[in-house]
């Protein structure tokens, strides 16, 4: 693996990241060998820590339940659930910044009478799906 | 679809928090037309989603307006949603199961009214 292009004595700006780690997904995906090796997307792990913990913060008076899950629904992605029977979000501006990070929220209404908000996360890890 | 307008649905309750909260407080015609505004926003998650009906009620203590709606559930690929604009201004979103097997959102709105004295 070449690795002549990046400087890794010094700390990758975002965009360097994001190249890097795309030229690693090309890299394994041309290795049949590699085929089963992810390479977490830390920036993207930081974004779903963060909306977790906002959740956590967000819904503190429910007494909803929080939990997060990798490779969930899919390989590649993330999701982080909030289940409650009442999910009151009291601080609005911090929910929507949550879900302006996530690819994608849901909310829907469980048989077992609670309610579920969901924020997924795609491009996890490497060789992930969009 | 649902043929009701939100603000024809608000319209009545709003009358009727006029009636309690006089003399002493009056409804800030700038803040009425943001909360128009909010309504129409309303329309449109209902169109999308498909909401089955609107919920309305004022505290009396907050004067807050909530408006809940119903439908199968919301889905938000993208932070320009309406959802998301609509959210932002509320004081509170709460989630929770509606009629039946449907989802309630409950948007939580500032007062519209203004202490006279």
């Amino acid at each position: 693996m070449e690795n002549e292009k990046f400087d890794m004595t010094e700390e990758l700006s975002d965009e360097e990241l994001d190249e890097f780690y795309k030229e690693l997904q090309d890299l394994y995906a041309e290795d049949e060998d590699c085929q089963k090796i992810s390479v977490i997307n830390p920036t993207r792990m930081k974004e779903m820590l963060f909306v977790y913990n906002v959740a956590n913060k967000i819904t503190k008076s429910s007494g909803a339940k929080i939990s997060y899950k990798v490779n969930e629904p899919f390989d590649g992605m993330g999701c982080v659930s909030v289940v409650g029977k009442k999910i009151k979000v009291n601080n609005t501006p911090m929910f929507v910044e949550a879900i302006k990070r996530a690819s994608n929220f849901e909310a829907y209404p469980k048989t077992n009478g609670t309610t579920c908000m969901t924020f997924t996360f795609h491009r996890l890890t490497g060789g992930s799906n969009e | 679809m649902n043929n009701i307008k939100c603000y024809e649905a608000v319209k009545p309750v709003i009358d009727m928090a006029n009636e309690r909260f006089a003399p002493a407080f009056r409804v800030n015609e700038e803040k009425n037309k943001i909360f128009k505004s909010y309504c129409d926003a309303l329309d449109s998650i209902s169109d999308e989603c498909g909401t089955q009906s609107y919920e309305i009620s004022v505290d009396e203590i907050e004067m807050t307006i909530s408006i809940a709606v119903e439908c199968d559930d919301i889905i938000v690929k993208d932070g320009k949603h309406y959802f998301c604009q609509l959210a932002e201004r509320a004081i509170k979103v709460c989630f929770s199961k509606g009629e039946g097997e449907l989802l309630k959102i409950e948007f939580v709105f500032p007062s519209i009214w203004d202490n006279q004295w």
